[in-house]
């Protein structure tokens, strides 16, 4: 009895201790990829893996003993027929494992979006269940992900956390509040239901310096910053183009992804000037109409706004003032949604998921639809209604231009 | 009942040595009587004979110096008897025993077993000629430390009073705290060479007769020569003598046994040791201060989730970084990763071995510093700071974070109002890190439901251990491991306002 509960437990623990060291992998025996960056070249794919030297990146760490420093983060660049081939092909050039659990944004070069299509990449991303789906989504705009990945930038030693923070950082500015992540994409190229888009990233300034960590010394800092542009538009999983900067915050309206915007009227009566407010609390609404056949859709946009800075002379502190102020917020909100629909009924690309709301309204339309969803969705007749409440004029009540 | 695996044997003696001749009966004949106690005795030079043998009736006393009280011999004893043998009347041997002015109790003996144990115990045996009996009077006095504040449980508020080594000094210390009648000590022997004196102390219609009975008749089972400390005894009656986690509460505050004894437990104390035992205890009670009572409810129940959380931390903290830094590096925050990463630069073993040596240079240290002469305790807390701080991590053996893991799980396994119970957390934690190094989360996730199902199996006297949470009930929760405020439960006022709605 004694000798079978030895033997049993023998084997236990023997079994248990055995079997689990295969996962074991110690910190410094792996190199943290922090993005993914993807070109063309040639017929074959070009995947670059931007690196965290955790040596270099934690400066001034007791722990880290001297010599381990340099740069932050490296990138190595492969190439390889597909995705997988080019990451097994760097083993052979990498020194440790790659980790992609942290990898933050993966980088489109605008060639390879347009020319092979992002569709390759998928498969490799989703079946590695390593990579999370949630990391954001990016088009190198008129250039390559190298040259996105291959520039230190300033603050953030890593330059993938600073890509990522510009992307929650812009959100004032091109309305989308959390950027585009890649299921998001995955989703919305095998869904039956919309054409995907993706946001676009530049170099401020190009220059050949930037990748250099004596660059770091430099004090203008335009020269190693990436500027977050408007969306690039793709037909299922080729690009196609970019909407510019007013287009990219009318989808970001229609899609319920803008949190807050700013925007920037300038009809001031009798006067040259300015009135910048920021728009909080938005609310779209987009109900699908199918009558006699046409279909419409009607863009129901709420929300509330709050003054920044008047550089005209109105007079703030009168309420019909503040009514006009509103009208002209509402005007500008119009013509940003006008101005991407008009594009995307244009291009025949249905960039909002009006199929999606179409066929959750009226299923029995949709599949009447489905099979050329294009041409309906630019036939469409899409009406806009946009309603602004000023809900405070800031510190002080006059403009200081009244005087 | 518990799985036969699991199961104890123990060992339950069956015959009894006792030596015969020691059941001799008292002669009439002093000399005889002197000649035996003498022999039984032995020759050791604290046992002191007086004898009077020319006196009218011939008399002596023995008793072993420094266990009675001398000064009481000398007047309750020697000078009323020696009035009595001066004056002239007829002189009946019987009548010389109703001549001593004590308080004292007198005990009448006619065997000598029970003569020696009386006098063992620091009783004066007065030997009477012509009489076939022996008159131990109870006057045992020794040398005692006073009653200081307890060293091992030290509170803000509370009282300052611990037990000492002397049951008669602890039985009033409790005494005092409980103002009942019903209050009773009950008297029993343990050790064949030692004889320990052991009480068993209970309030009568309060205790629950199950423990009561089981106490008893565990104590009466144990077969041992010697106990010295109520943490042998502990051991010899527990029913799980293989789990870490102990299961009689050991505390030497009297506030803490009288509060126990109102609550129906049985506290059993021993002649010898501060330290009492109190049974049946649940796992959560070693969460509980008795400070926790004399602070405000909201304080002492906030409190009482820190020592929950420095418990968790202490068993587990150390596998849990050996698992996160080693198999699921996706669960820390990337900046966390590379920080990490960065400060495991250059060192050369793995977070397991890292952690693995920290931990026992810990160990080693609170040994030290337990063990070592007071004297020398400052070159040792030097060294252990220079050790496991500084040095370590600049000699590039360890990482910074794996020395902060460490001081942080020291630190929260000191956190226990009873030191024994940290012991458990202690052990388990190292067994956590084996896992946790091949197996990670899943290793211990693993152990961790073991742990729980164990503490579910375990007993305390016969009551389930984890019972307030796991055999839940509902109406222990006001006290388990949050401490609802006195007022709900203990005050006219409530009971009336619960009535009403």
């Amino acid at each position: 009895m004694i000798i079978k509960k030895c033997f049993f437990t023998f084997l236990l623990s023997v079994g248990l201790l055995m079997s689990g060291c295969s996962g074991r992998v110690e910190l410094n025996e792996l190199l943290i990829v922090s993005a993914i960056g993807v070109d063309i070249k040639e017929d074959n794919t070009a995947v670059h893996f931007q690196v965290v030297n955790a040596g270099g990146s934690a400066g001034g760490q007791g722990g880290a003993p001297a010599g381990a420093s340099g740069g932050a983060v490296y990138t190595y660049s492969v190439t390889g027929k597909t995705v997988y081939e080019a990451v097994e092909k760097a083993s052979t050039i990498l020194p440790r494992k790659l980790l992609f659990s942290h990898v933050t944004c993966i980088v489109v070069g605008e060639e390879y979006a347009r020319q092979k299509g992002i569709d390759g990449l998928f498969d490799f991303l989703e079946r590695n269940h390593g990579i999370r789906d949630s990391m954001l989504m990016l088009v190198a705009k008129e250039s390559t992900a190298k040259n996105i990945l291959t520039i230190y930038t300033p603050i953030f030693k890593n330059p993938a956390e600073s890509l990522r923070n510009r992307v929650k950082q812009s959100a004032a500015a091109t309305g989308v509040a959390e950027g585009v992540q890649e299921k998001e994409v995955i989703n919305w190229i095998h869904g039956q239901y919309r054409d995907p888009v993706i946001q676009g990233v530049e170099r401020v300034e190009f220059d050949n310096q930037a990748d250099d960590t004596q660059n770091l010394q430099n004090i203008d800092a335009n020269n190693k910053t990436f500027r977050i542009t408007g969306l690039a538009y793709f037909k299922k999983d080729k690009m196609k183009g970019w909407y510019n900067t007013k287009q990219t915050r009318g989808w970001a309206i229609i899609n319920s992804r803008a949190h807050e915007m700013f925007i920037l009227s300038h009809k001031c009566n009798h006067s040259k000037g300015y009135v910048g407010s920021l728009i909080k609390g938005i609310k779209t609404d987009v109900t699908p109409k199918v009558h006699d056949g046409q279909l419409s859709y009607k863009i129901n946009v709420k929300g509330k706004a709050i003054l920044q800075e008047v550089t005209c002379k109105i007079n703030v502190g009168s309420p019909k003032e503040l009514k006009k102020i509103e009208f002209q917020i509402e005007e500008e909100l119009t013509k940003e949604l006008t101005s991407v629909i008009d594009k995307a009924q244009s291009k025949k690309l249905d960039v909002f998921g009006f199929g999606k709301l179409l066929y959750d309204n009226h299923p029995e339309m949709w599949r009447k639809y489905k099979k050329d969803w294009a041409e309906h969705f630019s036939d469409a007749n899409v009406k806009t209604t946009v309603n602004i409440t000023l809900e405070t004029v800031g510190a002080r009540v006059e403009s200081i231009h009244e005087q | 009942m518990t799985h036969p695996f699991f199961k104890r044997k123990r060992h339950i003696s069956q015959k009894e040595t006792s030596r015969s001749e020691e059941k001799l009966p008292v002669s009439a004949d002093i000399h005889i009587d002197l000649a035996k106690i003498k022999e039984l005795l032995g020759n050791s030079i604290d046992v002191k004979v007086i004898e009077f043998l020319h006196a009218p009736v011939k008399f002596a006393v023995c008793y072993i110096e420094g266990m009675v009280n001398k000064q009481q011999i000398e007047l309750s004893i020697f000078e009323p008897i020696k009035r009595w043998q001066q004056t002239d009347c007829k002189k009946k041997p019987e009548e010389l025993i109703h001549q001593l002015e004590t308080a004292a109790p007198l005990y009448t003996y006619r065997h000598f077993d029970e003569i020696t144990a009386a006098v063992l115990k620091g009783h004066a045996a007065i030997f009477v000629d012509r009489v076939d009996a022996v008159y131990c009077l109870a006057i045992e006095m020794w040398q005692a430390r006073g009653v200081e504040e307890p060293q091992s449980q030290t509170m803000v508020r509370g009282p300052r009073e611990g037990f000492v080594e002397t049951l008669q000094t602890n039985t009033t210390l409790i005494r005092r705290r409980i103002n009942t009648p019903s209050l009773r000590f009950n008297l029993s022997e343990v050790g064949k060479i030692t004889k320990t004196t052991v009480l068993i102390a209970y309030l009568d219609g309060i205790v629950d007769q199950d423990v009561l009975t089981e106490v008893k008749e565990r104590l009466k089972n144990i077969n041992t020569d010697k106990v010295f400390e109520s943490g042998m005894i502990e051991e010899l009656i527990d029913e799980n003598g293989y789990s870490p986690f102990p299961v009689f509460q050991s505390s030497e505050r009297p506030d803490v046994a009288a509060a126990a004894l109102t609550e129906g437990k049985v506290v059993i104390m021993f002649e010898g040791t501060p330290f009492v035992l109190i049974t049946p205890t649940t796992f959560i009670s070693f969460f509980q201060a008795a400070e926790d009572y004399y602070h405000h409810f909201d304080l002492s129940t906030f409190i009482r989730l820190i020592r929950i959380l420095s418990f968790i931390i202490s068993i587990s903290l150390p596998a849990a970084f050996i698992a996160f830094t080693t198999f699921h590096h996706e669960l820390i925050p990337t900046s966390l990763l590379v920080s990490l990463g960065a400060q495991r630069e250059g060192v050369p073993f793995p977070a397991f071995v890292e952690a693995l040596v920290m931990e026992t240079i810990f160990e080693v240290l609170r040994e030290a510093g337990i063990r070592m002469p007071r004297p020398i305790g400052s070159a040792v807390s030097i060294v252990g700071a220079i050790v496991i701080g500084e040095s370590a991590v600049a000699a590039g053996l360890v990482s910074p974070a794996v020395v902060i893991v460490v001081s942080l799980t020291a630190i929260s396994s000191f956190v226990s109002p009873y030191y024994g119970f940290s012991g458990a957390a202690r052990l388990l934690r190292f067994i956590l890190m084996v896992l946790a190094a091949t197996t990670g989360i899943f290793g211990m996730i693993f152990f961790l439901f073991g742990l729980i199902i164990h503490l579910c199996a375990l007993t305390s006297m016969g009551k389930p251990y984890f019972t307030p949470l796991a055999p839940f009930q509902s109406g222990q929760q006001k006290d388990s491991i949050l401490r609802f405020p006195l007022w709900w439960t203990q005050t006219k006022l409530y009971s009336k306002w619960s009535k009403k709605s």
